[in-house]
């Protein structure tokens, strides 16, 4: 949990490069104190003058006026400081990667938290790639979320292996429990109090896809749980199965499948399978295992097919072409696939039965997002549209 | 959210927007998912009269689309003699729930101020729209006087 009170203990790795020496502290710190006042405490202990003890968190060397509840620590927390030796330490002041910065990364940005089972504030924290220690330095700044996302983007210095050639790796936790949690990129506060673009009302946390139209927490979750219904999620590769914008004609996308946790627990797990369902079905060597008990999606191997396939799952055996255990592809007594037969025809694409039920011959198929005719079973072309559009 | 307080707010919004083609709108009485809007296009030949629009909302409106279709009759190559018609922002594939009926409404009126004959509904209709225009023009007109609503004044 995280401290709420007045007054924290706090572990500090004291790396002095004077001496070479290495030393864990515990330090009680009074959360509206600043680093200034950290250094003296330490000062105190440790009799090394405070002026020249350089703080370091997350990263970054932390300014003097940096108070210490804007860390948002934990009892787990580690902070290091920094007694450089002279030398490095002019060589540290020249250097303009590396100046004291404040501390608006931490804090300001919004995560999912299984815990919290809710979209919570987050923040971030930085570790050595290569031995996960928190006493690192970084050499950049992280400019936009694909450095944080994205491994191998921000390059450190790590003050305990000390290895040349590290990256940073970026973890994020939830700021109410602590524990990790997924940052969610298309979330942010509402800080101009926008009202939502579907039900006009101004809440703190809003989603944004990057397009500045922004909706509320239960808006999005409604029309996410409305395009559950009937599966309209669209297959846009790389991020999958998504939904755009809730703007007409705003075409962005939601780029993070995290963000459908704010469906709740069941929904999000009935995504995933019917999302993977379509995946398999649009593959050409996917297939969906026919038991009613099952439904597991697997692949299966062209290398000596027969037609038939088992089921990873409940190794139930079927034929792919009629799904029934007992082959009827060449029976002529099946009511039920003459009628399918001969009510349908097969996407071109991903062979899923459709029915036409009115309308014009052009169908948009729901399965795999392919335009085809209904009357040529080919890719929907002018011709189709000039000749035989509507019959 | 209800969609009793966003059509509630619409409700409001369309009556007091000032665009005289479909500020007159009414709702029944009794059940605030259906309206009616008093379509009033400007353009040759459906400027003659007034089409009656009705609007059925969904009750997970506005996460699913209104179902819109005209009560006049109108000859048209866009509308069938059922009154339905089809508009993209509309359909189940491409609706947002931001789509406000204000937009709706002016999708509709400029698909029947400028009709679409290369993505028509009733095929003859689109034909005669392109290949005799004239004939369209009166045989439209006509219609127009013999069954739309009269035009407030």
């Amino acid at each position: 949990m995280l401290f709420s009170g007045m007054s924290n203990e706090v572990t500090v790795v004291l790396q002095d490069r004077k001496t070479g020496q290495r030393r864990n502290y515990t330090i009680n710190v009074n959360n509206n104190e600043n680093i200034l006042e950290l250094t003296k405490s330490v000062e105190k202990i440790t009799k090394i003058p405070s002026e020249e003890l350089e703080v370091v968190f997350c990263g970054k060397k932390l300014s003097k006026s940096t108070i210490m509840k804007d860390l948002s620590l934990t009892p787990a927390t580690q902070i290091m400081l920094l007694r450089p030796n002279s030398v490095v330490k002019t060589a540290t002041t020249s250097s303009p990667k590396l100046q004291t910065t404040d501390t608006s990364i931490l804090g300001s940005f919004y995560v999912w938290c299984k815990s919290c089972d809710d979209v919570r504030r987050g923040k971030l924290r930085v570790y050595c790639q290569n031995c996960e220690s928190t006493s690192v330095l970084v050499k950049s700044e992280p400019q936009n979320w694909m450095d944080v996302l994205k491994s191998k983007r921000i390059p450190v210095t790590c003050e305990n292996c000390c290895r040349p050639g590290l990256y940073a790796e970026f973890k994020f936790k939830c700021l109410t429990c602590n524990d990790l949690a997924a940052a969610l990129t298309h979330v942010r506060g509402n800080w101009q109090m926008a009202e939502c673009c579907i039900c006009d009302g101004k809440e703190k946390i809003i989603f944004d896809l990057g397009c500045n139209h922004i909706s509320c927490q239960s808006c999005f979750k409604d029309y996410l749980l409305s395009t559950l219904q009937e599966f309209h999620f669209e297959n846009r590769p790389p991020y999958g199965f998504t939904v755009s914008c809730v703007y007409p004609e705003c075409n962005r996308v939601v780029q993070d499948v995290h963000h459908f946790h704010v469906m709740g627990q069941s929904s999000y797990s009935e995504y995933q399978r019917k999302a993977t369902e379509r995946l398999i079905a649009i593959d050409d060597e996917g297939v969906t295992c026919p038991n009613p008990s099952c439904g597991q999606s697997f692949f299966w191997e062209p290398y000596d097919d027969d037609g038939r396939s088992q089921c990873p799952d409940c190794f139930y055996t079927f034929c792919r072409k009629c799904t029934e255990r007992d082959c009827v592809c060449q029976s002529e007594d099946d009511l039920t696939r003459t009628t399918i037969e001969a009510t349908t025809r097969r996407c071109p694409k991903c062979n899923v039965a459709t029915e036409r039920n009115g309308g014009c011959a052009h169908i948009h198929c729901t399965s795999c997002g392919m335009d085809w005719c209904f009357k040529c079973v080919t890719e929907w072309k002018e011709e189709c549209q000039w000749d035989h559009w509507f019959n | 959210m209800s969609a009793t307080r966003r059509l509630q707010k619409e409700l409001g919004d369309l009556k007091g927007c000032g665009v005289r083609a479909y500020e007159n709108v009414e709702c029944d009485e009794t059940n605030l998912l259906k309206w009616t809007v008093l379509l009033l296009p400007d353009k040759e030949p459906y400027n003659k009269g007034a089409f009656k629009v009705g609007i059925t909302f969904p009750v997970d409106y506005p996460f699913k689309p209104p179902k819109i279709a005209f009560e006049t009759k109108i000859y048209h190559p866009n509308v069938d003699e059922e009154g339905k018609f089809c508009l993209p922002i509309v359909t189940t594939e491409n609706w947002k729930p931001a789509t406000k009926t204000e937009q709706v409404m002016m999708a509709l009126l400029s698909l029947i101020n400028e009709p679409e004959p290369n993505h028509p509904i009733r095929a003859d209709v689109a034909e005669e729209f392109q290949k005799d225009h004239k004939k369209f023009m009166k045989t439209a007109e006509e219609h127009t006087r013999k069954n739309a609503e009269k035009r407030p004044e």
